[in-house]
């Protein structure tokens, strides 16, 4: 019985022994099929198991690093960087035995056996008894990381420069227009003063003919002021710093119809302003925006027979689609393209007065809003303006 | 009668003449000393001293004054005449061709009284220079200091 009992016994030990056996030989399997280093160590650091990995990554045999001490000694012949490893490495086994679970990756250039240096990074485990390394090799992704870094870099220096550039072209614009400002009307000061002085001083010696060209020369000189100053106005438009808010446009059009327009004979217009429409962008540049709009809107629409503006918004695939139309002349929709050049007119400016900065105005200040504006027409039959304001 | 010196300050030979015009055609026919640029300016209203020390310039009632000047600059003109206690009430209209800002901006922020752009359109300068005179030489009563000022320049 008893001799059953003992048979009974070691058949259950050297089962036992069987299992732990196949289990080993299974982590072991497992830790060697393992895409990185693996390395069991004992309290005293003695080296206990190196993955074949291990190995392949680093060169070191477990014969050449018995213990942690031989590994750094190989690992870090630089002695100073020697020593700053092994206070990280010992404050985070020291965590690591005391929380048991894995600490955060430290990483280190490794020596390699070959001579070669690698960025290595290592994480610990620990169960109180034994310390679990796991090292990879992360050269490549450090590269890949130092490289987007520099390009990074390389990219903020050239917005940097760019910048820069911009900024001297910024200056160069300014002193432009104020010399533009100054320095050309001046002479046209003098072109229409002293034109008119031969006219007042000397109308007695000068016919009819030798008038006309002097008042020629004036309204010459006076346009070309205009123009001036409309250009002025354009390029002040594209510098003026923009300050987002809700803006109450059908206000805002309802006002300038009713102030700041001269529109000879109000009475005979139809308006119509949807009301509430509102949206985002800068106060005073959407006001001169809509001033130009409704200027040119009235300027076409003036002769007509019962001279109609309407101001509304419409939603287009998601898109909120502002518009001003009036029934003034229209134009071809074959010049829709030129319609917001600076100094484009489509009509003669006996006709329809004005310098042709309008719409080249409006087209700036939308997009610098970062919107859209077209227009549709037709020969006679009125004119739409869209703009958009995202 | 004591003579009323308007002080036109302008480097541009051509508006010299044609603010002289302005002013003539508009029947405001006060004397006017002309500076061609504001070192002259400031050497008629501080520069100019007789032996004893005294003035030799009569202050003058009305400053024109344009800004942008060889040597020295309208706004710095300007500068000078606020700081200086003989002169800071004057008033000054600046005339100039320029509508930046930032000189809109520095000028009144120096104490110019009025800053009137010249147009390129002779009628309306003229115009504008009528409305000047009238204003300023006219309906403006002056500061009591400087009258006092004058007075004891005398």
């Amino acid at each position: 019985m008893g001799g059953v009992s003992i048979l009974e016994d070691i058949t259950e030990r050297r089962r036992a022994l069987e299992e732990l056996r196949q289990s080993e030989e299974r982590f072991r399997l497992f830790a060697e099929l393992a895409p990185v280093g693996i390395v069991i160590a004992d309290r005293e650091e003695n080296a206990l198991y190196v993955s074949k990995k291990f190995v392949d990554l680093t060169g070191y045999t477990r014969e050449s690093i018995p213990s942690v001490r031989e590994w750094e000694e190989l690992a870090y012949p630089d002695a100073k960087l020697r020593e700053q490893v092994r206070r990280h490495w010992e404050e985070t086994a020291a965590a690591a035995r005391q929380t048991r679970s894995e600490i955060r990756p430290l990483e280190f250039p490794v020596h390699c056996r070959d001579g070669i240096v690698c960025q290595m990074e290592f994480r610990i485990a620990s169960d109180g008894e034994l310390h679990f390394i796991i090292i990879a090799d992360v050269t490549e992704r450090k590269q890949a990381e130092a490289e987007i870094r520099q390009l990074n870099e390389m990219l903020e220096q050239r917005v940097q420069k760019r910048t820069s550039q911009l900024e001297a072209a910024n200056q160069e614009l300014e002193a432009f227009s104020y010399s533009v400002s100054h320095d050309l009307r001046a002479p046209l000061r003098s072109i229409d003063g002293f034109s008119l002085a031969l006219l007042e001083d000397y109308s007695g010696q000068l016919d009819a003919t030798a008038s006309h060209y002097l008042n020629r020369i004036r309204t010459g000189a006076q346009i070309m002021g205009m123009l001036i100053d409309d250009l002025l106005k354009l390029s002040r438009v594209a510098r003026m710093e923009l300050q987002f808010e809700w803006v109450e446009l059908s206000l805002m059009v309802q006002d300038i119809m009713d102030k700041s327009l001269d529109r000879g004979s109000p009475d005979r217009l139809e308006l119509i302003v949807a009301p509430g429409i509102k949206a985002r962008g800068d106060n005073n540049l959407l006001r001169i925006a809509l001033m130009n709009l409704l200027n040119n809107a009235w300027k076409f629409a003036a002769g007509r027979e019962a001279p109609r503006i309407e101001f509304d918004a419409v939603d287009m695939d998601d898109e909120k689609v502002y518009f001003i139309r009036d029934n003034g002349v229209g134009f071809d929709m074959k010049y829709a393209g030129k319609l917001f050049g600076a100094f484009q007119r489509l009509h003669g400016s006996e006709e329809f007065p004005g310098t042709g900065v309008g719409l080249a105005t409006v087209k700036r200040i939308i997009s610098r809003h970062g919107g859209r504006v077209w227009a549709e027409g037709k020969v006679g039959a009125g004119a739409t303006l869209y703009f958009t304001l995202p | 009668m004591e003579e009323k010196i308007i002080l036109l300050v302008e480097d541009n030979p051509d508006d010299v003449v044609l603010t002289l015009r302005a002013l003539k055609k508009n029947n405001i026919l006060n004397e006017i000393f002309v500076a061609k640029d504001g070192v002259e300016a400031m050497d008629y209203l501080f520069g100019r001293r007789a032996p004893d020390g005294s003035r030799l310039s009569i202050l003058p009632v009305l400053v024109l004054l344009d800004l942008k000047m060889p040597r020295m600059d309208g706004l710095e003109v300007l500068r000078n005449i606020r700081r200086d206690e003989r002169t800071r009430l004057i008033p000054v209209v600046i005339l100039t061709s320029s509508l930046e800002e930032q000189d809109l901006v520095n000028s009144y922020d120096l104490g110019a009284n009025s800053y009137v752009r010249k147009p390129v359109d002779f009628n309306q300068f003229s115009e504008a220079v009528r409305q000047l005179g009238l204003y300023w030489l006219l309906w403006n009563e002056p500061p009591p200091r400087q009258r006092a000022d004058e007075a004891s320049e005398r």
